[in-house]
């Protein structure tokens, strides 16, 4: 099992290479020159080439982007060439903010898409069901910064309940969260669903009711546990599309994350905060399916086992 | 099994803790005194679109950072809502000759440190700022400053410069406490003026805290705390202030602006900028190095039109001149142009295109661009120039016409003063990146403007900068549109707020009722 999980963060590495590779030279690459950004549009020869050198953007971009990997590694992800700011500063002040919203998104989704998915399956049809399936395509379907809108415009300006940007309350953190979730929480119903549909009919629940077990405890025990699996699946994914998600929610309602930060400097060039930021949610992304991973040997013994015979 | 469930229990339970752990930055208290009672209310919560990148005003010219740093800066002379130049913490200057002006400061004015402001710290922050090249572009001129006694302070330029004033009261010039830069303290992060806030707190990316300083030389503001929250969203600020969220909002959607004039809970106001949009044409390139078609483009377009479909109507068109109204030196009438499709048709057949021609149009990718690509394309059309839109990145297009690779091209143009707006536009030293990207310069222009910011006579600059501005607009390397109104919107219980023309937006003086 230590192993495993082992391999698998020995794993991150390529990946995290790989990823700052890409980023590093879309940027790169791409028009727009951050030294002209930070001078504005008046400026002297000499001073853009001083802080060009300074910035040492004048190297070829291999070097440019070895620095910035062995300095990395070295856990100083350098400062930010817009406010001059440690990009670990800036990433800090903000990552909490965003793994908050996250998770506030995904304890919502989960906490109502499974019940909801388990009770659309065991009252397959009936109205629960109908009107969960449709409020799920609505769910899949949206545009979260739409959707984020409109929470803004009925709740927020409208009703006036929750505030539409003050992040300095927890009451700011509602409609955001619910925006956040509304794609996992519909994912997560459908596939309860699906999944919850496939097991109550197989032959060991038949024989659970044959033994006269209660009803709940068959959902629960018998069909909910063998049904986790894909479930937690796209719990899984869908906490790591909601760390992406979370770039349009934090710019609808002014949230100070990681997204808006990463957004606010694609616009600047500002080269090291944005393949930090890439870095960190990646990062996040892949420990969330390994934790999946670990969670499926809790919930299958048949899958701890293979963790086991892959450790000789 | 029940262990198994426990265990996905207790790392439930866990996460949870963890959350908990990383709630809101704020306490409750940021938020009880933001809403606070009506009796005593004196926090104002101002939402800006862009955060202030640098507490320390001389870093980069930014009106994200100069809107909070004007609250606790002063320079040795200020502008009012209206562009006048008013004394600050100089009193009075005088002229001496050509290139020498003496400054006398007020006296007993306070730091927020306590310290008292002396010539000293006037020295020391001119030359801080001009050995910045973030921000020296436009002090570069001043050849040295000395201190004559504790309060006079003499500035001399390398040459005769009439807009010294001018720049003087930009924020860049802002006068710093000396004793609180030179200290071990980093000023970004403890910032000391004498302006009519001081410096509380500024979380990354979350709020900037001032608060009244109240030992202020012009007496202790009204307002005794400023909230400065950043909402990018102009929709977002709109409703800050529909719920009271929000008391004073800066640059509200145009759309938004029509909607909230139904609300009596909130004002609104807006007034002209020193922003100028142009649409410029690269006179290096066949056929605008014909006059007569560039008088035909001029002809062609319809500013009023311009206004109506891009700003929905918020914008004064521009009479053909790149100076502002507010700005020194502007004439209504240097120009006999108006919109005119036959006369426009007529001198396009004239300079040998009947039947017009096809040129591009280039634009960055911002919506203001690329809505009045659209509407500049439909107007050429209509006298038969056929403009291909070509949209870039903000920073490719700046560079690519700087280099002169484009054939028209769609910018704009901020300027307070008559000097360096018409350099920049027109001047030779200006060509390329810096600002002269249609590339038409004479030597006899470039002699004016150089007389013009050099004579001491102010009525003989406003008569050539009045010539100049006719002989650029006869010429026509570019054609002026409309000066953009800037705009804010406050509870209508928030009084004596102006707006300043140059954008940053001085709240002293801005009271509760």
């Amino acid at each position: 099992m230590y192993r495993f999980i082992l391999k698998r963060l020995l794993m991150l590495i390529p990946v995290l290479l790989g990823v700052s590779f890409i980023v590093y030279t879309i940027l790169s690459f791409t028009p727009g020159d951050p030294v002209q950004m930070m001078l504005g549009d008046n400026y002297s020869e000499e001073a853009y080439n001083a802080l060009q050198a300074e910035l040492g953007l004048d190297d070829p971009f291999l070097v440019q982007y070895g620095r910035f990997i062995v300095n990395a590694v070295q856990g100083d992800f350098g400062t930010s060439y817009s406010t001059g700011n440690p990009v670990a500063a800036e990433i800090a002040a903000r990552l909490p903010n965003t793994i908050l919203l996250s998770a506030c998104a995904m304890l919502f989704a989960i906490l109502i898409g499974i019940p909801l998915g388990v009770i659309s399956a065991t009252h397959q049809y009936s109205a629960v069901d109908n009107i969960s399936m449709v409020g799920a395509l609505f769910g899949v379907s949206m545009p979260n910064f739409w959707l984020g809108l409109m929470l803004i415009v009925i709740f927020a300006a409208g009703l006036g309940w929750f505030p539409s940007s003050n992040f300095e309350t927890w009451g700011a953190l509602v409609l955001p969260a619910i925006t956040l979730s509304a794609n996992s929480l519909a994912m997560i119903t459908r596939m309860t669903r699906s999944s919850m549909l496939e097991t109550i009919r197989q032959d060991y629940i038949r024989t659970a009711r044959a033994k006269g077990l209660k009803e709940s405890v068959i959902t629960i025990r018998h069909a909910l546990r063998n049904a986790m699996i894909p479930i937690v699946t796209t719990v899984g994914l869908q906490f790591g599309f909601s760390l992406g998600g979370a770039v349009l929610v934090e710019t609808v309602f002014s949230w100070p994350g990681i997204g808006r930060l990463l957004v606010d400097r694609i616009g600047l060039k500002d080269t090291p905060v944005v393949v930090a930021c890439v870095l960190v949610l990646a990062t996040m992304f892949t420990i969330i399916n390994l934790c999946i991973d670990i969670l499926y040997a809790f919930l299958d013994p048949r899958i701890r086992a293979q963790y086991k015979t892959a450790k000789r | 099994m029940k262990k198994r469930v426990f265990a996905l229990f207790t790392a439930m339970f866990l996460l949870c803790g963890m959350l908990a752990g990383c709630g809101p930055t704020g306490s409750s208290s940021t938020t009880s005194d933001g809403a606070g009672d009506t009796g005593t209310k004196d926090t104002l919560i101002v939402a800006i679109p862009e955060s202030p990148t640098y507490m320390d005003p001389m870093v980069q010219a930014s009106i994200g950072t100069y809107r909070v740093t004007t609250q606790m800066f002063d320079r040795l002379v200020m502008m009012d809502t209206d562009m006048n130049l008013v004394p600050a913490l100089a009193e009075s200057w005088e002229v001496i000759d050509d290139t020498t002006t003496v400054f006398h400061l007020r006296q007993g004015v306070k730091f927020h440190n306590g310290e008292e402001m002396t010539s000293e710290d006037v020295k020391y922050s001119l030359e801080r700022c001009i050995a910045n090249p973030g921000v020296n572009y436009n002090y570069l001129i001043i050849d040295s400053i000395t201190c004559d006694d504790d309060y006079t302070v003499t500035i001399k330029t390398s040459e005769p410069f009439n807009a010294l004033l001018y720049r003087l009261s930009l924020d860049a010039a802002s006068i710093i406490c000396k004793s609180a830069d030179t200290s071990a303290e980093e000023f970004n992060k403890h910032p000391v003026g004498t302006g009519p806030f001081k410096f509380v707190s500024w979380e990354l990316g979350g709020d900037v805290v001032l608060e009244a300083f109240e030992d202020y030389w012009g007496g202790a503001p009204a307002v005794k705390r400023i909230i400065f929250r950043t909402i990018p969203e102009a929709l977002n600020r709109t409703i800050g202030l529909e719920t009271g969220e929000v008391d004073l909002a800066y640059d509200l959607g145009i759309t938004d602006l029509e909607s909230l004039a139904g609300n009596e809970s909130v004002t609104t106001l807006t007034s002209p900028s020193t922003t100028v949009w142009f649409v410029g044409m690269n006179v290096q390139k066949a056929p605008f190095d014909n006059e007569k078609v560039r008088q035909a483009v001029a002809y062609a377009l319809d500013p009023q039109g311009y206004i109506d479909l891009v700003f929905s109507g918020e914008a004064t068109p521009a009479n053909y001149t790149m100076l502002p109204p507010s700005v020194d030196g502007y004439v209504s009438d240097c120009s006999d142009y108006s919109y005119n499709v036959e006369k426009a048709k007529e001198l396009l057949a004239e300079a040998g295109y009947p039947d017009g021609f096809s040129t591009t149009l280039w634009c960055s990718d911002s919506q203001v661009m690329r809505d009045s690509a659209v509407v500049i394309q439909e107007q050429l059309r209509q006298v038969g120039i056929n403009a291909e839109v070509k949209t870039l990145e903000n920073g490719q297009f700046t560079s690519e016409t700087g280099n002169g690779a484009h054939d028209m091209f769609i910018m704009s143009k901020t300027s307070i003063d008559p000097d360096s707006m018409l350099r920049s536009m027109y001047h030779t030293e200006a060509l390329g990146p810096s600002g002269n990207r249609c590339f038409w310069t004479t030597p006899e222009v470039d002699a004016m403007i150089d007389e013009a910011s050099t004579t001491t006579d102010t009525e003989r600059a406003m008569e050539l900068y009045a010539e100049i501005q006719s002989k650029v607009a006869e010429a026509a390397p570019l054609v002026p549109l409309a000066v953009e109104h800037l705009n804010a919107g406050m509870q209508s219980n928030v009084k004596g707020f102006g707006l300043y023309p140059g954008k940053s937006h001085y709240i002293n003086g801005t009271y509760f009722e």
